[in-house]
């Protein structure tokens, strides 16, 4: 530092440089000074990676304020970054080891956080350096560990860079020298210490630089076996082997490499369970899962790791055969985990039927010996069933997991299997899924994704299982009323009859006279009796994570084909996911809002007591979606669904307020049913608003900014208005007042940041700029679905108020291809739910007799008014309001008003929500049809009164979110008025 | 718009191949050769490839062909001979499994991967005349010349596990709809999976719209003519149906639909709404993502660009070989994005299914002498790790070094003794430096106190007068001596 200078603050650029010679100073070793704590050298990385000090470039760091210093800045930022690496090398070639050492873990830091441009520069020079510590055996472990470390950090940044021009070759180049002392590492007992490092070296290699390693791929198919195999080792390192192994086939990158490899790995681990299983399964069952694999009159391809590793014949002494067969087997169908899940640059041919056959064996397997084996054979010995039975929990978790990945990696092209797999969980559920907590965890979640992937079929298909299950480990068996007792809990077995049947009726006619049947298949042992026995006599619930496991199953049913599930079953369905997601809102919420009924209901599980964030979660999202899921009647929990929507939205801070918040907004079709705004392209739209406003500036005032002057708000309403503490649902000129001192419109700043004028008309350019891809385009109808609900919801006539929501929808919606398939089914179901509102609204054959009409009317009503704590006040004040309204011309002034209605409302008393629960429509009553929401639409403005008293102060509590059903008063009322 | 937008893609019943045109500039891009179509049977398969089923030549043998384009290639790619003529064809979203239609009522299932067909069974008693997927694409809905309408769940109809009858056996549909009383004509499934509705159009004049969930008939609408075409907007707020007359009409889907004056219509917009223009029957209808152009084709051998809201044409596609039989607008297929780089990287790096020519036959296991019977379809692993380890910012050597720093501070392993060896020895290395320093400095003192002892009266009286230079040679004589 030349001369110092006083900072300007904390983003002032002259702090970089300041700083990193600062950590030089205090924090990195020299060579006079040996004992400093090897903590200060994580402190050195923490500092670095915080404040980027490593960055050269004057113009990240936002808003330069110092344009006139910005190129004296990058001289000083690039000079202290030079004596930085400066250092470093002298680090690296210092004869302290420590110092090496240290030297070594900042180059990889440095490879990380320097500029691209200095990266490329010194990349090589870098490389060499760490390459030498490799080299040399005599080196400490942990100086050869921590080049390695860096090493990898290199090629991952280098992998990031490879279209740049030259990097591929010089790459190649320096790898060429790399990859002979890996071998060497990776061959040498000794230095076993740094395996790990070398195994994520070796995996950063096959990743990026595949090519490379094409010459030693055989030799390092043999070592990693080797590893495998090896149960000596750490237990971490035989996973990163799987997964080492797993990307081997990239070095070749063609088909047939990896379907040798993965041909290989399955023939190796049927082999392994040969012995293991040998007079405890079905002769034929082990025959099929290798028929295919090794097809008569070919000869058998190579072993897995050459001819030097004979799979099966190394059994280590001192260990017992199943001390070694679990981890080998389980590393083995790890690998195939990765084989399958991992990108590979060509389409492979995937061996689905051996995949299956062999999670079929192993699941097959109970460790019950047959009677005809131990008739032909010796007869097995006792430990050997008793230490099968033992590892076999652990066996099936790794079959499991290669049905999931084998899912992942296959997805929609398991169609053909998909009625096998529909089998095998079912049978795997009703047979030994009920003993262990993981098992049925990873059961449920297998299931899920099966619901998500194959959609209505697949929900058809394995319902019956998943249903039954899940309602026995929500309820418990202890629960009161015992409609479903664990009886429930074994699906029907998936027989010809059921699909050939076709119906739900008859499915369950089949189940009912199935379990009559005293005997079954072979395998239906005493044991699954014994397993609904455990369920039944023991403690009563499922642990927490299951019952977790068992909502997220329940919920992508009802998300996939809820509609299709029979009548009696979904509404034991909606009950139960009702009664649970009060019994966990009741679990936080001390005030407890359930009627005694509910409590009663749930008082034999013990959820309440177990209630977590995570449990919340998943119930709640569990009722959105039985909330959301169309059926022939209207959700019978409606009402109590969004008292528990609304109170879980208090819990400020939490993920539960996130999840019920979106909830009211996907609830939001239900109660304010499908009407979409009139076609036209957005511009179109705009443009008609801005002219035709006085008649439809209901219909659609969020797609327009409002150019219009604003009549100044009489001084009594702004004082109002400023009680109010949300910027977007407060018109423009109110916020201006309230802001003061800043009296320009809050979205003039969001403009500018995103590149709009000032005099940027309307903000629907917002929602649909041009750069958008064809999928953003895709949703563009979709979401003027969504505007729907946001124009039934109303705003405050035609103001700036929520764009927020539609553009966070239209956020979501382009970047939609960047999450898992889970979202996007999950953001299309609700889409979905819009597009047809309120389930099956206008085009169900709908009883329209003027009775239920009324009825539902005065439901409406009903609900809502008599249960305000106070509602002679209310009423009151709302005729104070009344002519206020009706004086006013503009719609604006309207909301001024309402927003005092509000406000004082506020003053008067919060309502206590429980009533709500009252009355609605009691359990039984939900099975009787109601009107449907038609109704509500197909005479709007009779319901606009109904809304107007809808919403009054009962709401307040919502007023400080945008969607909040508040500015539905001013729809209801303005209506008539334009009218 | 730019860069992607959509393509207008068209065939003919006569031998006049395919022609794409730009939908939003009218802009011919490209023109297939070698196809005469009957209707709805055109499917792109994947993002790579379409199929086309051909008419049946009325000389020519029994069976039927389907012929196979890639998008940039104007000649077919392969074709493929079924064993009787195809009518209508419909591939999965995601082009992994093809099914058609054949004259004879019965329904074929390719993969397309493989080409292998998994699946044929009688589905109806006529030829059968539409087939679409399920958004969600788990369930096949056919309709027929005999007028029914029959939903397929694909994990049923592919299940031959459990029944012994075969590939070619019977299978039994999630529901049978009859009330078409002349044959269907057009079909289309909305959105939304198994709570979508169905709508068909029949000759019969109707319209009629089906729940999936529930199985039954919602709404049946009449208009004034035969229909041979249905189509709904992307927001599935009004229908319009291509009549035999030319004229498409317009009916509202839902009730209590608001429209542009701001008053809520109740129910219909009329029947007599109707987009007026072609001149001979409308053959086929698709909606742009828009969601306000719609596209018809006619037998006057033009294509119409709507625009819905003012009920206007925007643009002719005049198609001067022959009447429009079949009719897509699809988002431009990357294959013909060749101009923007974006395309070509496109194309480059994502591998996609595969697309084999459909086998004629069901191959059954006793007669498959496949070389690799262990392998399945191909099949395109997913795109992205799913590794936790992998996230922006994972940083090896970092990890690595906290590793390291917890086993050095607790001692703890082998590695940290190593290391810890290597410290002490380097401070051993520097404790003896500093032991020979002492040493040295100490001869130096004795050196010069037994000078001082032995000779310092003698030599102090000699070198009284340079002091200076023996003070400087002196240590160093002496040292050397010794």
């Amino acid at each position: 530092m030349a001369f110092e200078e006083a900072l300007h603050s904390m983003h002032d650029q002259g702090l970089r440089p300041r700083l990193l010679h600062a950590v030089m100073a205090n924090h990195l070793p020299d060579d006079k000074q040996v004992t400093r704590a090897p903590g200060q050298l994580s402190m050195a990385v923490a500092s670095v990676r915080r404040h980027h000090l490593l960055w050269e470039s004057s113009l990240v760091a936002g808003p330069g304020l110092h344009f006139m210093q910005g190129a004296k800045t990058l001289d000083v930022n690039k000079g202290a970054v030079d004596a930085w690496i400066e250092k470093l090398l002298n680090l690296l070639s210092s004869t302290v080891a420590e110092n090496r050492w240290a030297g070594a873990c900042l180059l990889g830091v440095t490879c990380q956080e320097c500029t691209r441009q200095r990266f490329l520069e010194c990349y090589s020079l870098w490389f060499t350096k760490l390459l030498l510590p490799l080299k040399q055996p005599t080196d400490p472990i942990f100086v050869r560990a921590a080049a390695c470390a860096s090493l990898t950090d290199l090629i991952v940044r280098l992998g990031g860079l490879i279209e740049f021009a030259g990097v591929r070759r010089d790459g190649a180049n320096l790898i060429a020298k790399l990859v002979q002392p890996l071998l060497q590492i990776l061959g040498d007992k000794d230095s076993c210490g740094i395996w790990n490092e070398a195994m994520d070296l070796l995996s950063a290699l096959l990743r990026y630089f595949p090519a490379c390693l094409r010459q030693q791929s055989s030799s390092l198919e043999a070592l990693l076996v080797a590893r495998i195999m090896d149960v000596e080792c750490y237990t971490t390192i035989p996973q990163k082997c799987a997964r080492a192994l797993a990307l081997l086939p990239k070095a070749h990158g063609d088909a047939t490499t990896w379907s040798s490899l993965l041909r290989r790995i399955l023939i190796a681990t049927n082999s392994e369970l040969d012995f293991a299983f040998a007079g405890m399964e079905d002769v034929a069952t082990a025959e099929d899962a290798i028929a295919s694999l090794l097809p008569r009159g070919q000869e058998s391809p190579w072993p897995l790791g050459g001819r030097a590793v004979p799979s099966n014949a190394c059994v280590q002494p001192g260990k017992s055969l199943w001390q070694q067969l679990v981890p080998r087997v389980s590393n083995l169908l790890q690998c195939c985990n990765y084989l399958l899940t991992s990108p590979f640059p060509v389409p492979v041919p995937a061996p689905l039927g051996p995949l299956l056959a062999l999670s079929m064996r192993i699941l097959r397997v109970d460790g019950s010996r047959l009677s005809s084996a131990s008739r032909l054979g010796a007869p097995i010995p006792s430990s050997h069933q008793a230490a099968l039975c033992s590892e076999l929990p652990a066996l099936h978790l790794t079959a499991l997991n290669l049905v999931a990945s084998t899912l992942r990696g296959i997805r929609s092209q398991l169609l053909p299997r998909a009625a096998d797999l529909v089998r095998l969980i079912s049978d795997y559920f009703r047979r030994c899924g009920g003993v262990h907590a993981t098992l049925r965890i990873k059961l449920y979640s297998i299931a899920r994704h099966l619901f998500v992937a194959m959609g209505a079929g697949m929900a058809s298909g394995l319902a019956p299982a998943i249903v039954g299950n899940a309602l026995s480990d929500l309820k418990g068996s202890t629960s009161g009323s015992n409609i479903l007792s664990p009886k429930f809990g074994r699906g029907p077995r998936i027989s010809n009859s059921v699909w050939a049947s076709g119906g739900w009726s008859s499915a369950q006619a089949t189940n009912t006279k199935k379990r009559k049947e005293p005997g079954g298949i072979p395998g239906d042992h005493p044991g699954s009796v014994m397993v609904e026995a455990a369920i039944s006599a023991g403690e009563g619930t499922a642990p927490v994570a299951v019952q977790i496991a068992a909502l997220q199953a329940l919920e992508a049913l009802l998300t996939s084909g809820g509609a299709l599930l029979p009548d009696r079953w979904r509404a034991e369905v909606d009950a139960v996911l009702a009664s649970v997601a009060m019994a966990a809102a009741t679990g936080s919420i001390s005030a407890g809002f359930a009627s005694e009924e509910d409590i009663n209901f749930m008082e034999g599980t013990s959820i309440a007591s177990t209630s977590s964030g995570d449990f919340q979660v998943a119930a709640y999202q569990a009722l959105l979606a039985s909330l959301l899921s169309p059926c022939c009647h209207r959700p019978p929990y409606l009402a109590q669904g969004l008292a528990v929507f609304r109170n879980g939205r208090q819990e400020a801070g939490t993920e539960v307020a996130a999840v019920c918040a979106h909830a009211l907004l996907a609830l939001e079709p239900l109660i304010h049913p499908r009407c979409l705004p009139p076609a036209g392209t957005p511009a179109a739209v705009a443009a008609g608003m801005s002219a035709g406003r006085a008649t439809s500036a209901t219909l659609v005032p969020h797609m327009q900014r409002s150019n219009k002057p604003i009549p100044a708000p009489s001084p009594q309403l702004a004082g109002v208005a400023t009680n109010t503490t949300n910027g977007f649902a407060v018109p423009a000129p109110v916020s201006a007042l309230k802001i003061g001192q800043l009296a320009m419109d809050p979205w003039a700043e969001v403009d500018t940041w995103l590149g709009y004028g000032e005099d940027f008309g309307d903000d629907d350019s917002l929602f649909y700029p041009e750069t958008d891809g064809i999928l953003v385009e895709d949703y563009s109808g979709a979401t003027q679905g969504y505007g729907v609900s946001l124009v039934l919801n109303g705003s405050e006539g035609g103001q700036v108020a929520p764009p927020c929501e539609a553009n966070e929808q239209k956020l979501a919606d382009s970047s939609m291809d960047l999450r898992t398939q889970t979202v996007q089914r999950e953001t299309l179901h609700n889409l979905q739910q819009n597009m047809h509102g309120a389930q099956s609204n206008p085009l169900q054959p709908v009883e329209k007799d003027p009775a239920t009409i009324e009825r539902s009317y005065q439901e409406q009503t009903g609900i809502q008014t008599p249960d305000t704590s106070t509602p002679l006040e209310s009423s009151a004040q709302r005729q104070d309001i009344r002519p206020v309204i009706s004086d006013t011309e503009d719609t604006e002034a309207i909301s001024m008003c309402v927003d005092i209605t509000v406000a004082k409302a506020s003053g008067v008393g919060i309502p206590d929500t429980n009533q709500d629960a009252h009355l609605c429509p009691s359990l039984e009553g939900r099975l009787v049809p109601t009107a449907t929401y038609a109704v509500t639409t197909a005479s709007y403005p009779a319901a606009a009164d109904t809304f107007a008293s809808f919403n009054d102060p009962v709401e307040i509590t919502t007023d400080s979110d945008s969607e909040g059903p508040l500015p539905a008063i001013v729809n209801g009322d303005s209506e008539p008025d334009s009218d | 718009m730019e860069g992607a937008g959509e393509v207008v893609v068209c065939c003919s019943g006569v031998d006049a191949g395919v022609t794409l045109w730009d939908l939003h500039s009218g802009v011919l891009i490209s023109h297939l050769r070698t196809c005469a179509t009957p209707r709805n049977a055109l499917a792109p398969v994947g993002s790579h490839f379409l199929a086309a089923a051909q008419l049946h030549k009325p000389g020519s043998a029994g069976g039927g062909a389907v012929h196979f384009w890639t998008w940039h290639k104007n000649q077919v790619a392969f074709k493929s001979y079924p064993v009787e003529p195809i009518g209508p064809l419909a591939c999965t979203s995601d082009g992994a499994y093809l099914a058609g239609g054949g004259a004879s009522g019965r329904i074929y299932f390719w993969e397309v991967a493989t080409g292998q067909l998994l699946r044929l069974w009688p589905a109806h008693y006529k030829n059968v005349s539409c087939l679409v997927f399920s958004d969600d694409d788990s369930l096949l809905i056919s309709g027929a010349d005999d007028g029914l309408i029959n939903v397929w769940p694909l994990l049923r109809v592919l299940d031959m596990g459990e029944d012994n009858q075969g590939a070619e056996g019977q299978v039994a549909a999630m529901y049978g709809w009859s009330d078409h009383t002349l044959p269907v004509t057009g079909l289309l499934a909305g959105s939304g999976g198994p709570n979508a509705v169905v709508v068909s159009c029949s000759l019969d004049h109707t319209c009629k719209i089906w729940s999936l969930a529930l199985g039954t008939l919602l709404r049946s609408i009449v208009f004034p003519t035969a229909l041979n075409a249905v189509v709904l907007d992307p927001g599935e707020y009004a229908l319009y149906a291509g009549g035999a007359d030319g004229r498409i009409f317009i009916t509202a889907l839902n009730f209590g639909v608001p429209i542009s004056s701001g008053i809520l219509a109740d129910g219909i917009l009329g029947t007599d709404a109707a987009l007026i223009g072609h001149s001979r029957a409308v053959t086929s209808l698709a909606f742009s993502m828009d969601g306000v152009s719609l596209v018809s084709g006619s037998e006057d051998c033009t294509a119409r660009l709507w625009d819905t809201t003012s009920k206007q044409v925007l643009r002719t596609f005049t198609h001067n070989k022959g009447p429009i039989n079949c009719l897509l607008v699809l988002p431009r297929p990357p294959l013909l994005q060749h101009g923007t780089q974006q395309g070509r990287s496109l194309n480059r790096q994502i591998p996609t299914i595969p697309v084999a020519p459909l086998s004629k036959y069901i191959a059954s296991d006793a007669v498959s002498h496949e070389p690799n019977p262990w392998e399945g379809p191909l099949v395109v692993l997913p795109a992205s790790y799913q590794e936790e380890e992998d996230f922006e910012g994972h940083s090896y050597s970092s990890a690595a070094m906290e590793r390291q720093i917890q086993e050095l501070e607790q001692r703890g392993s082998t590695a940290a003794m190593q290391m810890e060896l290597e410290r002490l020895r380097s401070e051993l290395r520097r404790a003896l430096h500093n032991g020979q320093q002492w040493q040295q400095l100490h001869q130096e003192l004795y050196c010069f106190c037994v000078d001082e002892l032995m000779g310092g009266n003698k030599e102090r009286d000699e070198d009284d007068d340079k002091d200076g230079e023996r003070l400087y040679h002196r240590p160093s004589i002496r040292c050397g001596d010794r």
